[in-house]
């Protein structure tokens, strides 16, 4: 019993310690060297449309990552997040982050759109995008 | 109302104390309505952080999203609630809005809550604040504090209702029927109230063992009095019987004077026939009776300084009998508690000892025979008159009858005294109206003549005598006496500055005269010899 405990735990902290180190990527040619969580926060959760080089932002969410992904960037669970657009949405005045399925989607539009900022897996990194913000 | 204000006490009682709880009513009301005021104010608070706690979440969104869509909804929503008047979001990140009521209201204290940031850091992203609408709390303290009143009136009323027909049946309709049958009892009744069933033995019952017990005692007393009042009035009638009957007269009389009371026998006394017809009270009691007002005035005088008994004799004013009337009164004075001066007295009738005292002093000096004065008086009289101013010229004339002794053992006594009689008599026509004739004793004479200016009045009047008493006394038709006089004169203060030797002077001239024939008169002369004088020979 004690042993399945054991094993129960061990095998808890080991997935949480294999999660995967999320980056938060950029187009090549856009100038913009690096973010802060703040400004990322900023422009997924819509409070800001603009990069802060003045360029309109297209902030891009892909299903695989999406959870783990804004639960490191503001901490609150997916529900949230999704509650939180629902009422957004309903104004009708922005819309939430364009919804792709994988890093490699991502990653191929980020490389195809100046503006565009996504998110992937850190191991899936290529040197087609900028990474602008690591998450931890 | 009023009627009944008035009548019944069941209704004033009810009457006051419902005044009083509307006063009472009144004051809490007040005190209630300012409490509930602070506690509507509280409440509304309370409300207004309950409201923002619901809108929270979706307040931080909009200011998180900028979003002034959902802002204005928020506004909106809060704004249908009563207790809001105005409310403002504030955005740090530049927006602000502000939504309020048109009506015009009190500034109140705003509420302001921060709004954090719904992701993240939780850090403070803009500001709700909410002003209360300050109608909202007056209404509720108004509501509060006027339902209060009106429940507090309500139960007034109805217990005043119950206790008005509480008090109506236990005291008022008990105490109406006691005093209904207590008005109908006359005292000295042996009628007597009725015990209450329903109240034996609380107050109301006490109180008619009570008034029965005072009933009783009443009635005995009434019976009481009767019994003495018919001996007072028993022992009255025997004390005014006495005081109508008595024989002395008593009377009684103010400060001044003044007749209070007196008794009928007084009446008599002071002369009234019919004394139960005569009323003299305050009547002035000198003056009515006395013929000397003075003296009595004098008496009560005396009767209020002296503080004693004053007694006197007075002759009384109505003097048309013969004889005078005489009172012997009797005076003091009295104070009664109260501090008034009286005085009473008492009057006997002592008209008929005054007269016999008369005529024991009247005996004691004069000669039971002849009227004349005694020697004894005669002589004190004279006395009197030697020492007196006017004593000069003053004559005595000693008298000694010629042939009474012979006359007396003829004819007897009786006769003697006729000739003494008839001698004083003639004496008596001699004189002057003011001298003073004298029988010594046996037939002796002594006549004082006063004021004699010459001795020859006094030998004139000797004369005379001589010559009157020298006519034969008829005693009947056949019996006629003659008798002779020798007098003895003796002049003041010639011969003597005393009765006695003044006496002494006249024995011897009048002996000399019976020497020397009788029937004549003689006088120590200046030589020391005794001249007489014989008229008739």
């Amino acid at each position: 019993m004690i042993k399945k405990i054991f094993t129960a735990v061990f095998l808890f902290l080991f997935t949480t310690a294999a999660q995967a180190e999320i980056v938060v990527i950029g187009n090549l040619k856009n100038n913009l060297q690096s973010l802060n969580s703040i400004q990322v926060e900023d422009i997924f959760m819509g409070r800001t449309r603009s990069l802060p080089n003045g360029r309109i932002a297209l902030p891009i969410d892909q299903s695989a990552l999406r959870s783990e992904f804004y639960q490191k960037l503001v901490s609150r669970p997916i529900e949230q997040i999704n509650a939180y657009w629902a009422r957004v949405i309903f104004t009708g005045q922005v819309s939430p982050p364009t919804l792709l399925a994988d890093d490699n989607a991502v990653i191929t539009i980020v490389n195809e759109n100046k503006d565009a900022i996504g998110y992937i897996d850190r191991k899936n990194l290529d040197n087609r995008v900028r990474i602008l913000l690591i998450l931890n | 109302m009023k009627v009944f204000f008035g009548k019944n006490l069941y209704f004033k009682l009810v009457s006051y104390v419902f005044l009083a709880a509307v006063v009472f009513i009144s004051i809490a009301t007040f005190v209630f309505f300012r409490i509930e005021i602070d506690h509507a104010n509280d409440k509304a608070r309370t409300m207004i952080n309950q409201l923002i706690d619901t809108i929270e979440t979706t307040a931080q969104i909009a200011v998180y999203a900028n979003n002034t869509q959902i802002a204005n909804d928020v506004l909106d929503g809060l704004l249908h609630n009563d207790v809001v008047h105005k409310i403002v979001i504030t955005s740090d990140k530049g927006f602000s809005l502000e939504k309020k009521k048109d009506e015009q209201v009190q500034e109140q204290k705003e509420i302001i809550r921060e709004l954090l940031s719904p992701f993240g850091d939780k850090k403070s992203i803009g500001q709700l604040s909410i002003v209360p609408n300050s109608d909202f709390s007056l209404q509720e303290a108004r509501y509060s504090a006027f339902s209060n009143a009106v429940n507090a009136f309500i139960l007034t009323v109805l217990t005043l209702l119950f206790m008005l027909a509480v008090i109506r049946s236990l005291f008022s309709e008990p105490l109406l029927r006691i005093s209904n049958t207590l008005h109908n009892i006359s005292a000295g009744e042996q009628e007597r109230i009725e015990p209450l069933e329903n109240n034996k033995n609380d107050e109301l019952g006490r109180l008619v063992v009570s008034i029965n017990k005072i009933l009783d005692l009443l009635n005995t007393k009434l019976s009481t009095q009767q019994v003495l009042r018919k001996r007072v009035e028993a022992a009255e009638k025997k004390l005014r019987n006495i005081f109508v009957s008595t024989s002395a007269g008593l009377f009684l009389l103010d400060k001044d004077g003044h007749v209070l009371t007196c008794t009928p026998t007084l009446l008599k006394i002071l002369g009234f026939q019919d004394a139960s017809l005569v009323s003299i009270n305050g009547q002035h009691f000198a003056t009515l009776f006395f013929k000397e007002p003075t003296q009595f005035q004098q008496m009560m005088q005396n009767a209020l300084e002296l503080e004693q008994l004053e007694a006197q004799d007075l002759m009384l004013h109505d003097g048309i009998g013969i004889s005078p009337l005489w009172a012997h009164c009797l005076l003091s004075k009295i104070v009664d508690a109260a501090g008034i001066i009286r005085f009473e007295g008492v009057i006997f009738d002592i008209s008929k000892r005054v007269a016999t005292e008369k005529a024991i002093r009247y005996e004691a000096n004069h000669d039971a025979l002849t009227g004349l004065l005694r020697r004894n008086a005669a002589e004190l009289q004279l006395r009197k008159h030697l020492a007196s101013e006017n004593s000069a010229a003053t004559i005595v004339l000693l008298l000694d009858l010629d042939g009474f002794k012979k006359a007396n053992d003829t004819y007897g006594h009786d006769v003697g005294d006729v000739v003494l009689v008839q001698t004083a008599r003639r004496l008596e026509a001699c004189v002057r109206h003011n001298d003073i004739v004298c029988r010594l004793g046996g037939d002796e004479f002594l006549i004082i003549l006063f004021n004699c200016s010459a001795v020859k009045i006094g030998f004139g009047i000797a004369e005379t005598i001589i010559a009157s008493i020298k006519t034969p006394i008829e005693i009947d038709r056949r019996v006629k006496v003659s008798i002779g006089v020798s007098i003895g004169i003796a002049l003041f203060p010639v011969h003597g500055d005393s009765v006695e030797s003044l006496l002494k002077s006249a024995d011897e001239a009048m002996y000399e005269v019976k020497r020397n024939g009788k029937n004549g008169y003689g006088m120590r002369g200046k030589s020391g010899a005794i001249s007489v004088n014989r008229p008739s020979a």
